[in-house]
């Protein structure tokens, strides 16, 4: 895997690629700026990186404000918008035209904003365990982090709540990921994204306003136009960040939010409009999945993209 | 003919049996729905016609015609006239043509076939894939009523090309035209005659599926399928309907370690036919990452 820093757009952005051949990956990592529990970066995908590259050019960098890619240079960017747009042209400079982008949680909103802005540009959109972008309802908290071990941003911190995120943990010290997590943590970077959210106005909501505002404009074009391009929904069966107790006594003890519920909700609603829809559950994975049991993960996404490719 | 590949023959405890077989390397045993005897539904191994030519690439698969089903012969004996017949002699097909281990595929009551293969006879299954089955998924199937309401007489060939559990896209003109074919044959009418005449549908053949499904279920639910698993389901059939795919993949995944379930849109009871070139891509890589030591 080779490790780089590039300028895009005046933003220093650290990419990692690896691999040759004829089809791009992109890999999208989760997390948005300083808001989760983990801080997440391209390295999540180093399990899977040396497997897939046998077969593709394979691409990951660090998102906008995280990792060790800049923060946005102006307070009014700490938005999905501005993080999408600054993948847009990462890729961009990478030379790429076409790949399929496999994206993790919050990293859903990016790659459906590109498959939106750019559907010349994505082969197929694969949503690796995405609570984020589920129908909200009404917010009901999924509990699994509360109570968090303190320092938060410090490795033992991160790897308390990673450890409560998988089904299976022997992942999390495996790699550099969690050393380059607590790194981050501990690095200025991060620690403006954390200023920019402490200091906000009460009325600036313009983060979570992003969000909102490109799941609604997901909700109506799957509904209305259909997704522009081929879509999985691929879940690990006991990924706990989607079941919620909550949840589970509010709909009379069905376990409506569980990723099977929520893969097979999503998959009804992409359906009707993108012929090319389809969704995976892997038994013993969680919201690491790909951490977790990386061979399988490169095994489903292989046997993806050539299907979609045969076609 | 799929191919350009010759049907072969060979001799299954006295019961000529049919099957087509392309390519080199592992052997994937693929397993057709349908249960003889049945005015409605004769099926042939021609089903994996869009799979077996870009599987033979890496693969030698291999269709065979059940027992009773397609051009091979009917039981020789009315007790027969079984689903456990049918498994037995699949068993005894694999024995006979010197397979040491198989991955095996099977769809509709052809994956009730192929778990029974893998939970009887594990030391010949390498792998288990399961296709839109209403025959072992729990609950209870809807092809009484997606093929209620047929305009035309049960046996006609009006009849067969009407059933909209195959829809019309899957099931060419031609596809059908050999379907007929098989339900022409004597002995195909012979064996209807005894199912559905002389009544060994339903006083053999049905209560002992029916002890079948659920001595595999409870298996299941107690073990798991023991090799490793995977479930690919077409979202809109109207008989093995996706909440059945649902509860049959999480029944499995109380216990199998390593199952998965893909859902593949736009496709019904055949996703295999439907959308060959992603059903062929998930076998291939499915089975290629398996890293089972060499059976002796």
């Amino acid at each position: 895997m080779d490790q780089d820093i590039i300028t895009v757009n005046g933003c220093k952005t650290r990419i990692i690629q690896a691999g040759s051949g004829p089809s791009d990956i992109v890999l999208i990592h989760a997390g948005a700026f300083s808001t989760g529990p983990v801080c997440h970066n391209a390295l999540a995908w180093e399990l899977n990186m040396p497997g897939l590259a046998r077969s593709y050019r394979v691409s990951a960098f660090d998102l906008l404000g995280q990792g060790r890619t800049d923060q946005p240079s102006d307070g009014s960017d700490y938005t999905y918008d501005a993080v999408a747009a600054h993948a847009q042209a990462t890729i961009d400079a990478l030379g790429i035209r076409r790949a399929h982008i496999v994206a993790h949680d919050h990293g859903a909103i990016t790659a459906v904003s590109l498959a939106f802005a750019q559907p010349e540009l994505v082969a197929s959109c694969t949503i690796v365990g995405s609570p984020t972008l589920t129908p909200s309802g009404d917010n009901i908290p999924n509990r699994l982090l509360d109570g968090p071990l303190e320092p938060r941003s410090s490795r033992e911190g991160q790897r308390w709540a990673m450890d409560r995120q998988s089904f299976t943990t022997d992942h999390l010290d495996r790699g550099r990921f969690l050393d380059e997590a607590a790194s981050i943590g501990a690095s200025d970077g991060f620690r403006r994204a954390q200023a920019h959210f402490t200091n906000r106005q009460p009325q600036d909501i313009s983060f979570e306003r992003s969000l909102d505002k490109i799941k609604i404009q997901f909700f109506a074009r799957i509904r209305d136009t259909g997704f522009p391009t081929p879509l999985l929904f691929l879940n690990g069966n006991q990924d706990p960040t989607f079941s919620t107790p909550n949840a589970a006594i509010l709909s009379a003890g069905m376990d409506l939010w569980s990723p099977a519920a929520y893969a097979r909700q999503m998959f009804t609603l992409v359906a009707p409009k993108q012929e090319f829809c389809q969704f995976k559950l892997v038994n013993q994975a969680g919201y690491w999945f790909f951490r977790e049991k990386p061979e399988k993960f490169n095994q489903v996404i292989s046997g993806y993209i050539e299907g979609v490719e045969g076609v | 003919m799929i191919d350009g590949l010759e049907p072969k023959w060979v001799d299954v405890g006295g019961v000529p049996t049919r099957y087509i077989e392309a390519g080199r390397g592992e052997p994937i045993l693929l397993i057709t729905g349908g249960n003889l005897g049945h005015r409605g539904t004769p099926s042939i191994i021609e089903a994996w016609e869009r799979n077996i030519g870009d599987l033979s690439k890496y693969f030698r698969p291999i269709a065979v015609d059940k027992l009773g089903m397609g051009y091979t012969g009917n039981p020789k004996a009315d007790d027969d006239y079984s689903m456990q017949a049918m498994v037995q002699h699949l068993a005894d097909f694999i024995r006979v043509l010197n397979l040491e281990r198989v991955h095996v595929v099977g769809q509709s009551r052809g994956a009730m076939a192929a778990v029974a293969l893998a939970i009887h006879h594990p030391e010949r299954v390498a792998s288990c894939t399961i296709v839109n089955t209403s025959t072992l998924a729990p609950g209870i199937g809807l092809n009484e009523v997606a093929n209620a309401g047929c305009p035309y007489p049960p046996g006609t060939e009006e009849a067969i090309r009407w059933s909209p559990i195959r829809g019309a896209s899957e099931y060419s003109k031609e596809f059908l035209d050999k379907l007929i074919d098989v339900w022409r044959l004597p002995k195909y009418q012979e064996s209807c005659r005894k199912m559905e005449d002389e009544g060994l549908k339903l006083r053999r053949f049905v209560p002992e599926l029916a002890k079948l499904k659920i001595e595999l279920l409870e298996r299941i639910a107690n073990k798991g399928i023991g090799r490793p698993t995977q479930v690919i389901w077409g979202a809109n059939d109207p008989s093995a309907t996706l909440d059945r795919g649902l509860s049959l993949f999480q029944l499995i995944a109380q216990r199998e370690k390593d199952v998965d379930l893909t859902v593949i849109n736009n496709a019904k009871h055949h996703p295999f036919r439907e959308h060959p070139e992603l059903f062929n891509a998930l076998l291939r890589q499915s089975i290629t990452s398996l890293s089972y030591p060499k059976h002796k």
